[in-house]
């Protein structure tokens, strides 16, 4: 985790949403359990901020998984 | 201190103007806020200010953060600038939103309709969701808005009937240019900041006994004969001119007119202060709006915009025209700035009116007190 750690507070810096709910999509998918749910819950909240269509998706997975 | 406003209300001219206290004292700028601004449909920006979708501009409005914003699916609207939450400030710069509104501090996300979209972690870590938290209930606050004239009026309190039925006399009688504006972008926007109540800037735009004093260039092209009162009583008041001469280049360019204009506007031009804050002027060829911003009791941001028939006008043209615009509003800034000193001096009673000139400034001072009086208990009177 710690090469997806550094890309995450770097994007976390650069502040570029569609960015940082890529990063945290992959970060979930790396995780699973409550860990992935926690990182899903990233990548849902800043793919609405970019308006990515992906939105929808992380929705459904979250939905799947009880916890929206 | 007694506030008599019956002498306000008079017949002209007997009349005395607001007394200093309006234009000098905090509980009275207060009291105005609500009765004057908050309770009415006062200007706040332009449509302009948010030409695309998602586009957000964070503005103020007498102390309250509000967001202007153009929704995903086109209309402006206007919020209260502040999260559901902990109410933390949502948007901090004007800005694109992409997609969802997310709040910095704990990524609550909205629509750009104002709907509560995300509570991320509400329900504990990875739980977004919690009996306790109804997102339908939650979303932003919205401010009722209304567009007429490129101007966004808003209504603070809520308590305003619908903007068309209001206004629906000015509305009716400026029908003729009820027409596609055009912004003419940023050469044709400009602010002043002007120190003095915003109340001056209305009362020194809607009439035109100063004109030829003030505005001696004026009025080789617009003489005061040529001048006649507006005044629309709880409503707007203005003048008007029979005599409008449209600017022209040297090679003879000029503005494309308004389409479908009836003959009488070829020679004439309006000038109306839509009360509280919005002035306005219509002719043929050009239309501008002024939004005075009230920024503190004796400071006042007035903001120019000129618009144009077509989206693309002569540049040299629109840019003369808006520095001989500019020139014009700069020259009265010593008089409304000078009358707000002159609010400092005690014992001045409001001051008298011209009953032949004043019309439109009394109307508005009538109205302004009519106002405030039907809001103060029968006691204070
Ligand atoms: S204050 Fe906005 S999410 Fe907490
Ligand atoms: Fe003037």
């Amino acid at each position: 985790m710690s090469d997806l750690d550094h890309r995450l507070l770097s994007a976390h810096a650069g502040a570029d949403p569609a960015v940082l709910a890529g990063l945290y999509q992959e970060a979930a998918h790396a995780t699973g359990g409550d860990a992935g749910a926690f990182y899903l819950t990233h990548a849902f909240v800043f793919a609405l901020e970019a308006g990515l269509p992906d939105a929808a998706l992380i929705e459904a997975d979250l939905r799947a998984l009880g916890r929206v | 201190m007694s506030d008599d406003l019956s002498a306000v209300i008079r017949p002209i001219a007997q009349a005395q103007g607001l007394p200093n206290a309006h234009y000098t004292d905090p509980d009275t700028f207060a009291e105005e806020r609500e009765a004057l601004l908050f309770s009415q449909w006062a200007g706040l920006a332009t449509a302009s200010d948010v030409p695309e979708p998602g586009d957000a501009k964070p503005i103020e409005f007498l102390g309250t953060p509000l967001l202007l914003i153009r929704d995903r699916e086109g209309q402006v609207r206007v919020f209260h600038n502040i999260c559901r939450h902990r109410g933390m400030i949502l948007v901090s710069e004007p800005r694109k939103i992409e997609g969802a509104i997310r709040c910095p501090y704990h990524s609550w996300c909205y629509s750009t309709q104002g709907k509560l979209v995300a509570t991320p972690h509400v329900g504990g870590p990875g739980m977004n969701t919690h009996d306790g938290i109804d997102r339908t209930t939650l979303g932003l606050i919205e401010v009722p808005s209304h567009i007429w004239r490129d101007v966004v009026f808003i209504n603070m309190d809520g308590t305003a009937a619908p903007f068309a039925e209001v206004h629906a006399d000015l509305i009716a009688r400026w029908s003729d240019f009820d027409t596609d504006l055009h912004h003419g972008g940023g050469d044709s926007t400009f602010t002043l900041e002007v120190k003095t109540n915003w109340k001056l800037a209305v009362e020194n735009y809607c009439e035109s006994y100063h004109l030829p004093w003030v505005h001696p260039g004026l009025n080789s092209y617009s003489r005061l004969e040529d001048h006649y009162n507006i005044e629309a009583p709880g409503l707007y008041s203005g003048q008007g001119s029979i005599l409008y001469r449209q600017i022209r280049a040297e090679d003879g360019t000029v503005f494309p007119d308004f389409p479908g204009l009836p003959e009488k506007w070829q020679t004439a031009a309006e000038y109306v202060a839509v009360y509280p804050n919005v002035l306005l002027g219509v002719q043929k060829d050009h239309a501008f709006a002024i939004i005075l911003e009230p920024r503190g009791i004796e400071e006042t941001a007035e903001h120019i915009h000129l618009y144009y028939a077509t989206p693309h006008v002569d540049e040299d043209l629109r840019r003369a025209n808006a520095a001989l615009w500019k020139t014009v509003f700069e020259e009265d800034i010593f008089v409304v700035e000078g009358m707000q000193k002159g609010r400092h001096a005690p014992g001045f009673d409001g001051g008298r009116f011209s009953p032949a000139m004043d019309g439109p400034t009394h109307c508005f001072h009538a109205w302004a007190a009519d106002r405030l009086r039907a809001r103060r208990p029968m006691a204070a009177e």
